[in-house]
Order: structure tokens, then C-alpha cells, then sequence
């Protein structure tokens, strides 16, 4: 498994908190000076950033992968228009309950996974991600689901009453998740929870002994990145007024992989770095051809894939070793 | 009783093809303990090259022989470009440059050949010698037979067969008779990914050709596999057939066929909590 | 003799774990050079150097005048080098005649090949019996002949053997010795012998090395080995 170095800490920056207060000034910024396109794209950011978030926490912090988060992505969102189109539930009710839907499938899944080793969970996930548009357009759920069509949502109301137009009052709803999920995830981490997840990392059978509930957590764990990935599921889908079985495809599963990989698999930061990267790279690389995205993130995949599990920074550090030597044996010439 | 004739028939013919994608990912398991997310995308590469050999109006088998040939050359190079590179000592980073394969490789198709579906006509025309097979059907699953009784031969009979098995199952003692390890697991990946070309060209004409025409037969291919037991490759090719005429048999009676692949994820994920060594998952019999 | 196999200041490590210190030693040609000491000295580690098998080393390393210092494993055997290693190295899933074809992979000779085989179940003819079992059933004596004669087929100029005694009833034992100086004085094939029962590798060889901490401190010729109070008091228990 790959495991991030031993001993190091869950959190790699030093002063989260005036980070932290910086990205939510700079966040409610946006929403007064950014409109239109620019603003949309904010709020995919701040989905995507949950939802990688959601995987970091996965991989980072329970040492196992899934190539199928886009299913909870998709739970989220489905539940949410279902709630919205169908139920007349406001909207934003309706993401939260999503979320817990997600989390209930977070907790059913987590159980049964811990006993998988990484390629049978790597296998199951893979497969799910590619049946999840054939799971949406089935038969049995159509009435609600829409079919092969999707499901229109009714456009949110604006929160006039404190000045906001439609689009502002997503990005608002995106922005009150975010700042909610990501502190309560540096929260958890500095905490009891913290430092039990990186006892269990660390030395999983002592910690065992010494009374923490491995699986619990584990499982637990799982559920809340799920819980995660559903509530961006269910914003995302409220910011786009739309979702369909195609929207959650395969390669919506690849993306969020891909974010979290270049954010940095057990990064919470790196979440927000790695949707940043995700939701605007394509905008250049789309100029290219439809499909340079998508070449971008492969070779991105496989570069990584040589440098983990020590990643950007090991290179950084193994570069500097062979510098520093090749100094020093420069100094003792023969 | 026809109808289902025809469909458990039918399902052997698709069986076919899931069997040798399985081989194929077998094969590289087994050599180089990894398992090729991209297999089907390859298989897929190989296709379209067979479709634009075929464009250029060069008879089909020719065609044919100069795709299994680049194939090769293709998985060969994949293997010492790409996986040597892995540090295998992180199944995570084995997982991750895999999916990065296949996103690179359907990304490229994609962008050379565009994303529109292409037509892909069989080689086997006329009337088919099995009345509840059509032409291509029976065709198709001649030809995966075969290919893969060519493939059971080789690693049989042959000294280089034995070679391989013997570098995938030994490497160290492998070297200490005189084997190139790496050249094996090269080699390995090029017959692979030849076999998996097989797979390819003999789906085409039945889903038409696009980028993603190999994912969910990559799915099939993996629960036959899975069922079979993925460290058994003969064991692979079973699964594979069963698989075939399973989920045809539940998509026509049970769930509809645009369910069939979820019957696919509930068969792997069944197969993964509860028996992940398959049916036939060998165990060595080893004295110390 | 000439040396055939001259190892000079060889330093080894597993990682960073550093083995083996200044490692000298020569093997005559056609003689049985003996590696003794007590566990973890090196001696095993010597042998993988030689064959540059799972550690990195820098030194000098010569066989037949050339150097084989960082040559990839497979490269070195085919100089004609063979290893047993103290595993057994067994193809498990392969059959017995299987492991003996692999034995002579780098050859071409198919008619010397099979009359080679026929040889080995001459010497060993427990294995003709089992030519077509699985050669992970086999028994660890069973094992230890197949391994030899797996060697064997490679028609090396020198063999390495690393603990051939290790977990075998005596009987067993002497039975392979036996062969061991048959093929040595036969074949004409060279030996480099680990072993730490001193008493039956001081029987059968002709120069021996005594291994301390990854280099030598002692060696000589059986007989004044054997007068030796430290090889007496530790290897010999006299």
C-alpha cells in the first residue's frame, strides 16, 4: 500500500488557519467582483474541490483507492434533483439529505472494502465507475430518474432578501459547504481523530491494541468521503439545473482521480488546488482539440505513477542529494 | 427453447472475445503482477489501426498479420518504457499509471481518429455452418479459439514459453539460468497485447468502432477473469466463456440488456468479497 | 592452479546496510574452494556478488580474466557460472524435467541437452522417477538434487553452492556430497562450497577461506585449517 512517509504529520501546512482565512476572504471576494462565466466556474471549483476532498480523504488517510467516487458524485446529484424536481424540496435541504444518502452508501460500501486488498477494490471501483450511466438509465428507477433523458431542475430562487441573484446564491451555497467541509476536516485531523487516523496509519496492529477500533473508523472514514463527494454532487447539480446519466460517466471518476493525485493524494489543501486544476485547465487545453484534456491528465497519471509514493517533493529532495554529492566529490579531486 | 439456443450461442460467440481479453490480462498479470487497467483501450488501439490498414484497401488477413505485428511492438514497448519505470513497490502507483495509460491512449485515438463511430466489417460473410450463430459470430469465435489453443501451445511446447513461465514464476532463478527477465515480461506484454488485438478486431463488428467500444467488454473481460481465478489463465479463458453466456442469458430473460453490465459489477464485486481467487485459482503445492 | 574466479576488495551492500568488507578470495580452476564461518558472516552474500543477484557492490571480480563486476545476472551464468542458492531456487510449479530444461535454457545443444538429462537421472535416479511431478512436492533432499542438477545442465565451468547440507538427514547428505566430488573430479567442474558444517567441507575441499564480518580472516588448505586452534574450538567443536 501506498503509504505516505511514516510519522509525518496530516497536515502538511504549518498555519493552516491563516491559510485558511485568506481562501474564505478571497472566496467571499469573488462572489462580489466575479459574474457570469467566471462565477459559474468558481462554483465548479469549490464542487469539485468537496468532492476531491472527499477522495483525498480516502486514499490519504484509509490507504485505499477508488476509481469510482464519480458514483457518490452521481448519488448526490441524482438525489438532489430528485428531491428539487420531484418533492418540491428546497434546494438547499435537498443537498444535505443527498449527502447522507451518499454517506449511508459510503458506510454499506466501507465495511466490506476494508477486507479488499488494493487491486480487488481497484477492480470493483473501476467497474462501478463504468456501469454507473448504465445503473442511472435503467428501467426500474426511470419514473424518477428520468431515463436515458435525465431530469431537469427547476432553477433555485435567489436569495434576494440579501441581494443576490441566482447565480451568486449557488456560489454562496457552494462556498458555506466548503469552508463547513474543509474545517471540519483540518478540525478532525488536529483533533483525537487525527491523530487516531495517523496511529492507524502508521502502525495499524498497535494501534489496534492499544484501543482504537480500526474498522470503525475505517469505515467511518469512508463514509464521510462519500458523505463528501455526495453533497458536491448534489451543488453541482443544482448549479448546472440539470443531470443525466452521461454527465457521470467513467470519466467523471477519472477527473476527480486526477485532481486528487495532482493536489496531492493526502493534501487537504491540495483538494482546492487540484479542482482549480481540473476545471480550468480544460479551458485552454479544449482549444487544442477535444480530447487534450484528457491527454494532459494520462500523462499527468503516469508521471506521478513514477515518482510516488514520494511524489513531487522525493524528487525535489532525491535531486538535491545527488547535487550536494556530486559537490562533494568534486571537492576531493583525485 | 430456439430463442434460448440462440442466445447461449451467442453468448459463447461474445464469450469468445471476453476469454482472450482475459488471457491477455492474465498474461500480464502473472508476469508482471500488474493489472493492465488499459488493456482494452489497447485492444482498441489495435483495432483502429487494423480499420486504417484496411482503409488503404490491403486484403483483411494481411491487414490482419500486420496489426497482431505492431501490437506486439506496441505491448513490448509499453512494458519497457512504462512499467519498468513503476515502482513496484506501491500498488497504488501500479493502479494509477495504468488509468493513466488508458486515458492517454483513448485521449489519442480519440484525437487522431475523433470520436465519431466508424463502420468495421467482418471478414466472415455468407451463410454460417451453425444455424444459431450468424457468420461474424461464428467467425469471431473460431478465431478466438484458436488464437488462444496458438497461445496454450506455445507456452506448452515451446523452450520461450517455458521461458516465460518460468521468469514470471521465478525471476530470480529465471536469471541464475540464464534468462533476460526483463525480455521475458517485454515479451510477455507483446503477446498480450497481440491477443488482445485479436479481441479487438473481432469486436468491432458488432458494436462499431469508437474510443470507448472496449470498455465494458474490458469489465466482462475482467469479471470472466476474476471468476476464473486471475492467477490461472486457462481458468480466465473458462470464466470468460461463462461470463459470456451468463450475462447474455440474464439480459434476456431477467434484467434487460441495458442492465447487462451491471450484472457484470454484482458478478465482480460478489466474486471479490466473497472468493477473490475464482473457481480455478491454483494454489502451489510448496515443501521447504 | 590458475585462478579461475578472483575476487579482490569487493565491498557489498543490501540498501545501506554494508556486508561485505575487502572480500578477497580465488578459485582455482578444477579445485574445491570452501567458504566457511558462522551465520550472517557474508558468505552467502559472496555468492551473490559474485552472480550480482539482489545486492550492489564495487571491487574487482574476474572470472577467466574477465571482469564481471555490475554485469546483469543472466550475463554472468552464461560465462559459466552456476549457483545453487540456499532456497533451492526451485521452479515450484514447473515439473521436474521442466526445472532441468530451464537448467539448460542458454543452450542450444538439443541432442547434448537430452543426453545431459539422461546423465542427471543416472546420478539422481529418484528424479527420473518424479520427471513429470510438480517440483514443489519434491522432498528437501529431493530438491537439493534437482537444484544441483539443474546447475548441472547448464555445463558451467564453475559452481556455486550455498549451504547444500542446510535441513537434510545426514544419510542424505553424504549422498550428495558424493556426487558433489564425482562431478568435480569428472566433469572437471569447479566448486565454491558454502558451508557451515566445517567438518564435511574441509572433507571434500582442497583450499578453504574462514569469513568474519564480511571478509577473510583465515585461510589455507584443509589440513592446516583443521590445526588451527580457532577453526578447533569454534567450527570443529574439538
Amino acid at each position: 500500500m501506498a503509504m505516505p512517509e511514516r510519522n509525518a504529520p496530516l497536515l502538511s501546512a504549518k498555519s493552516p488557519m491563516i491559510g485558511f482565512a485568506c481562501c474564505v476572504i478571497v472566496g467571499i471576494a469573488v462572489m462580489f467582483f466575479a459574474s457570469g462565466y467566471l462565477l459559474l466556474q468558481c462554483t465548479q471549483i469549490l464542487v469539485f474541490a468537496i468532492a476531491i476532498l472527499g477522495l483525498n480523504i480516502l486514499s490519504g488517510y484509509n490507504g485505499q483507492v477508488s476509481l469510482g467516487h464519480g458514483a457518490f458524485f452521481a448519488i448526490g446529484g441524482y438525489v438532489t434533483a430528485v428531491l428539487i424536481a420531484k418533492l418540491s424540496v428546497p434546494f438547499w435541504a435537498a443537498v444535505p439529505v443527498a449527502g447522507v444518502a451518499s454517506l449511508v452508501l459510503g458506510l454499506l460500501i466501507g465495511l466490506p472494502a476494508l477486507r479488499l486488498e488494493m487491486l480487488y477494490l481497484a477492480l470493483a471501483t473501476f467497474s462501478l465507475a463504468v456501469a454507473v450511466p448504465q445503473l442511472l438509465k435503467n428501467k426500474f428507477v426511470e419514473g424518477w430518474t428520468g431515463g436515458v433523458n435525465g431530469l431537469q431542475i427547476p432553477k433555485v430562487q435567489p436569495w434576494a432578501a440579501v441581494g443576490l441573484d441566482r447565480d451568486q446564491t449557488i456560489y454562496l451555497y457552494a462556498l458555506i459547504a466548503a469552508v463547513i467541509v474543509f474545517a471540519m476536516t483540518i478540525g478532525l485531523l488536529r483533533g483525537r481523530v487525527g491523530r487516531a487516523l495517523m496511529a492507524i496509519r502508521d502502525h495499524a496492529l498497535a494501534a489496534e491494541t492499544m484501543g482504537v477500533d480500526v474498522r470503525r473508523f475505517k469505515t467511518a472514514t469512508f463514509g464521510v468521503s462519500a458523505l463528501f463527494t455526495g453533497i458536491a454532487g448534489g451543488i453541482g447539480a443544482v448549479a448546472t439545473s440539470f443531470v443525466s446519466p452521461d454527465t457521470y460517466s467513467f470519466f467523471l471518476s477519472i477527473t476527480l482521480l486526477v485532481g486528487a493525485v495532482i493536489g496531492g493524494l493526502r493534501s487537504v489543501s491540495g483538494a482546492l488546488f487540484g479542482a482549480a486544476f481540473v476545471v480550468l485547465m480544460p479551458n485552454y487545453a479544449e482549444r487544442i482539440s477535444q480530447a487534450a484534456p484528457w491527454a494532459i491528465y494520462g500523462l499527468f497519471l503516469i508521471v506521478f505513477a513514477f515518482f510516488m509514493p514520494s511524489g513531487l517533493a522525493g524528487v525535489i529532495r532525491s535531486v538535491q542529494a545527488r547535487v550536494t554529492a556530486s559537490m562533494r566529490s568534486g571537492a576531493r579531486t583525485p | 427453447m430456439e430463442g434460448f439456443l440462440y442466445q447461449l450461442f451467442a453468448g459463447l460467440a461474445m464469450g469468445g472475445i471476453y476469454a482472450c481479453m482475459g488471457l491477455a490480462l492474465v498474461i500480464i498479470y502473472q508476469a508482471t503482477h500488474v493489472v493492465n487497467f488499459a488493456q482494452g483501450e489497447m485492444a482498441m488501439l489495435s483495432t483502429y489501426l487494423a480499420w486504417t490498414l484496411l482503409g488503404t484497401g490491403m486484403p483483411y488477413w494481411v491487414a490482419m498479420i500486420l496489426t497482431l505485428l505492431a501490437s506486439f511492438a506496441v505491448g513490448a514497448l509499453v512494458e519497457l518504457l512504462v512499467i519498468r519505470r513503476i515502482p513496484k513497490e506501491s500498488p497504488l502507483a501500479v493502479v494509477i499509471a495504468m488509468v493513466g495509460l488508458l486515458v492517454i491512449i483513448n485521449s489519442m485515438v480519440g484525437w487522431v481518429f475523433t470520436y465519431d463511430t466508424k463502420d468495421f466489417h467482418t471478414p466472415f460473410s455468407g451463410k454460417s455452418p451453425v444455424p444459431m450463430l450468424s457468420s461474424h459470430e461464428f467467425g469471431a469465435l473460431l478465431v478466438t479459439l484458436v488464437v488462444m489453443g496458438l497461445v496454450f501451445l506455445f507456452f506448452r511446447f515451446t523452450r520461450i514459453g517455458l521461458g516465460m513461465r518460468a521468469a514470471a514464476a521465478n525471476p530470480v532463478s529465471a536469471k541464475l539460468v540464464g534468462i533476460s527477465v526483463g525480455g521475458m515480461l517485454s515479451l510477455g506484454w507483446g503477446l498480450a497485447a497481440s491477443v488482445g488485438a485479436v479481441a479487438g478486431v473481432m469486436t468491432a463488428p458488432f458494436v462499431y468502432l469508437d474510443p470507448n467500444m472496449m470498455m465494458s467488454i474490458i469489465i466482462y473481460a475482467f469479471a470472466g477473469a476474476l471468476l476464473g481465478g486471475i492467477t490461472n489463465p486457462w481458468g480466465a479463458v473458462i470464466g470468460g466463456f461463462m461470463v459470456g453466456i451468463f450475462e447474455n442469458l440474464v439480459g434476456a430473460y431477467v434484467v434487460g440488456s441495458e442492465l447487462k453490465l451491471s450484472v457484470a459489477l454484482a458478478l465482480i464485486v460478489a466474486i471479490v468479497t466473497m472468493k477473490p481467487e475464482g473457481l480455478f485459482g491454483r494454489r502451489v503445492v510448496h515443501r521447504v | 592452479m590458475s585462478a579461475q574466479l578472483e575476487l579482490s576488495n569487493v565491498n557489498a551492500w543490501y540498501g545501506k546496510t554494508q556486508v561485505l568488507h575487502g572480500m578477497s578470495l580465488r578459485v582455482g580452476e578444477g579445485g574445491v574452494t570452501a567458504l566457511l564461518g558462522a551465520n550472517g558472516t557474508g558468505k552467502t552474500t559472496t555468492l551473490r556478488t559474485i552472480c550480482n543477484l539482489m545486492v550492489r557492490s564495487t571491487g574487482a571480480i574476474s572470472f577467466l580474466g574477465e571482469s564481471i563486476q555490475g554485469k546483469p545476472t543472466n550475463e554472468i551464468v552464461r560465462c559459466g557460472i552456476a549457483h545453487v542458492p540456499d532456497n533451492r531456487g526451485t521452479f515450484v510449479q514447473q515439473s521436474v524435467e521442466e526445472n532441468l530444461m530451464l537448467g539448460a535454457y542458454s543452450r542450444c545443444d538439443r541432442d547434448g541437452i537430452a543426453a545431459d538429462i539422461e546423465r542427471v537421472y543416472g546420478l539422481f535416479p529418484k528424479l527420473r522417477d518424479r520427471r513429470r511431478q510438480q517440483a514443489g512436492t519434491l522432498s528437501g533432499g529431493e530438491q537439493q538434487m534437482l537444484a544441483i542438477s539443474r546447475a548441472m545442465m547448464l555445463r558451467p565451468k564453475l559452481l556455486l553452492l550455498d549451504e547444500p547440507s542446510f535441513g537434510l538427514a545426514p544419510l542424505i547428505v553424504r549422498g550428495i556430497f558424493e556426487t558433489l566430488t564425482q562431478i568435480n573430479k569428472d566433469e572437471g567442474v569447479s566448486v565454491l562450497l558454502v558451508e557451515q558444517n566445517a567438518n564435511l567441507a574441509l572433507e571434500i575441499a582442497n583450499y578453504a577461506y574462514l569469513v568474519e564480518s564480511g571478509h577473510v580472516v583465515l585461510e589455507g588448505n584443509p589440513g592446516d585449517l583443521r590445526q588451527d586452534e580457532t577453526i578447533q574450538r569454534v567450527y570443529l567443536g574439538g
